[in-house]
């Protein structure tokens, strides 16, 4: 039970934390320069990652839709079935998690370096607010960071499709764009794009508001960023459930 | 005046600050000496709410402050600077934009003044914290402080890790804060011949508590065996 009310207790701090620094950002709203910078930081230093995991996660499910179409002779659907599953759900998933172990605990590291070793109070002592002027800005560079690169990354999954099916499925590179469209609706993509930007929310909300709150030493650090990991994991799985869900029940009620 | 009213702090069921007072009025240098552990960097933090007392009050020119309103502790920390014991510098910036960090364009201006005063030049601002000396980070971090020019400095051990030549350095600023800027300070050392020196008074704690309070002439002149014990350095270091 303990464990319990302190999760509970975590998570609305977390809210908090969240709605403060978000309502900074359309208060004080943020400079330019440094949205650059920051951008630059977490998020073009991640691009090669996340196109090298982009093109092999869209390469995977080709491969494993082909594996199921093949046995009805159904490989012409190829194309439109493993996109549809990839921009709907697996592709924003897979790539989030790379960037919640690449980004997010990089950004959770720092900024709880930053607290143990007083460069956050030294801060507050200049008369500056550290929500202002270090986490708000990271919290929107590391949000629309993740998102491009989310969705970078499920624009690279359908090139990773067509390469494999073409080199490795025989499946013609005109015939496996041709059926995207059949299979990949507005709905698709607009669930695709809805789900990288909460994703995006969720790595820079949870990994600024734990590194934030790191106290004690240097295994504190290592703490938070493993914390990061293991939350960010866990909310990205809760938030694409509760994603695919609610628009599942929505699209039913509209239909009947 | 920069006052403290009655300050009591606990962790666990050890009590650091046992009902503290203290007041300072500004171009005053007062030292808090004590040995290591008795609360006197708790005390700095106190004053500017880092860390919440559990009774009592701190005033800051007739106002009292309030350590759990986040917003209103800002402009309290504008008027009162801490200059931590470690130089606290932001990593991922140069020397030079951990200066400018938040400034006010007009706040810049006092730049080449303060940074003569800590005997630093212009071209190390160019680096990052960690290509410089641990003494260059606390030159500049002190520099950082000045820039804001408030009403009253607190400097943790601030000569603590400097060679003799830039343990002067550091005491002639001090010096030029209080006469220039009338600035109050309030100095936590170790460093009995500074405190000698600079103080306009001293005061001394232990297990939490005041235990003397007065000018360094007294300070120096008292029987009590823990300042007799404190002054042996000193003594040694006359000779």
């Amino acid at each position: 039970m303990p464990d319990l009310k302190e999760l509970m207790g975590s998570i609305g701090n977390w809210f908090l934390f969240s709605k403060r620094v978000i309502g900074l950002f359309f208060r004080e709203g943020i400079s330019r320069k440094v949205l650059i910078q920051q951008m630059y930081q977490v998020g073009v230093r991640s691009m090669v990652t996340t196109c090298v995991a982009g093109i092999f996660v869209g390469a995977i499910l080709a491969i494993q839709i082909n594996l199921q179409l093949k046995d009805f002779g159904a490989q012409s659907f190829l194309g439109g079935l493993s996109t549809s599953t990839t921009i709907r759900n697996l592709g924003p998933v897979l790539i989030a998690f790379l960037l919640s172990g690449r980004v997010g605990a990089f950004s959770s590291a720092e900024l709880g370096t930053m607290a143990i070793t007083d460069q956050l109070n030294a801060i507050r002592c200049l008369g500056l607010n550290p929500l202002a002027v270090i986490i708000m800005p990271r919290l929107v560079a590391l949000t629309i960071s993740s998102f491009l690169l989310l969705v970078l990354g499920l624009g690279l999954t359908v090139f990773g499709g067509i390469i494999i099916s073409s080199i490795y499925l025989n499946v013609n590179p005109l015939q496996f764009v041709s059926h995207i469209p059949q299979f990949v609706s507005g709905s698709s993509i607009f669930i695709g794009v809805l789900k990288s930007f909460l994703f995006g929310l969720i790595i820079g909300t949870i990994s600024c508001f734990v590194g934030y709150k790191t106290t004690g030493g240097a295994e504190e650090v290592g703490r938070s960023v493993r914390r990061t990991a293991v939350v960010t994991l866990v909310s990205i799985i809760v938030i694409d459930f509760l994603v695919s869900f609610v628009v599942e029940s929505v699209t039913q009620l509209i239909m009947s | 005046m920069l006052e403290l009213k009655s300050i009591t702090k606990k962790f666990a069921n050890k009590v650091v600050l046992n009902s503290v007072n203290l007041r300072l009025q500004r171009s005053q240098i007062l030292f808090v000496l004590g040995r290591s552990g008795v609360g006197k960097s708790v005390l700095l933090k106190t004053i500017v709410g880092l860390i919440p007392q559990d009774r009592g009050e701190v005033w800051i020119n007739g106002e009292k402050t309030d350590p759990l309103n986040e917003e209103k502790m800002v402009t309290v920390r504008q008027k009162c600077g801490l200059v931590f014991q470690m130089p606290a510098l932001l990593d991922s910036l140069t020397l030079q934009e951990n200066l400018e960090f938040g400034l006010e364009g007009n706040q810049k201006s006092g730049l080449r003044k303060y940074l003569d005063w800590v005997q630093l030049s212009e071209g190390v601002l160019s680096r990052y914290p960690s290509e410089v000396s641990f003494g260059t980070q606390k030159k500049v971090s002190v520099v950082r402080t000045l820039l804001r020019e408030p009403q009253f400095i607190l400097f943790d051990e601030p000569t603590t890790g400097l060679d003799p030549v830039s343990r002067e350095v550091t005491n002639q600023m001090i010096r030029n804060v209080v006469k220039e800027s009338e600035t109050g300070c309030v100095v936590v050392s170790h460093d009995i011949q500074s405190a000698i020196e600079l103080a306009n008074s001293i005061m001394l704690l232990d297990e939490g508590r005041v235990v003397f309070e007065g000018t360094p002439e007294a300070f120096r002149n008292s029987d009590q065996g823990l300042i007799r014990s404190f002054c042996k350095g000193m003594v040694v270091l006359d000779a």
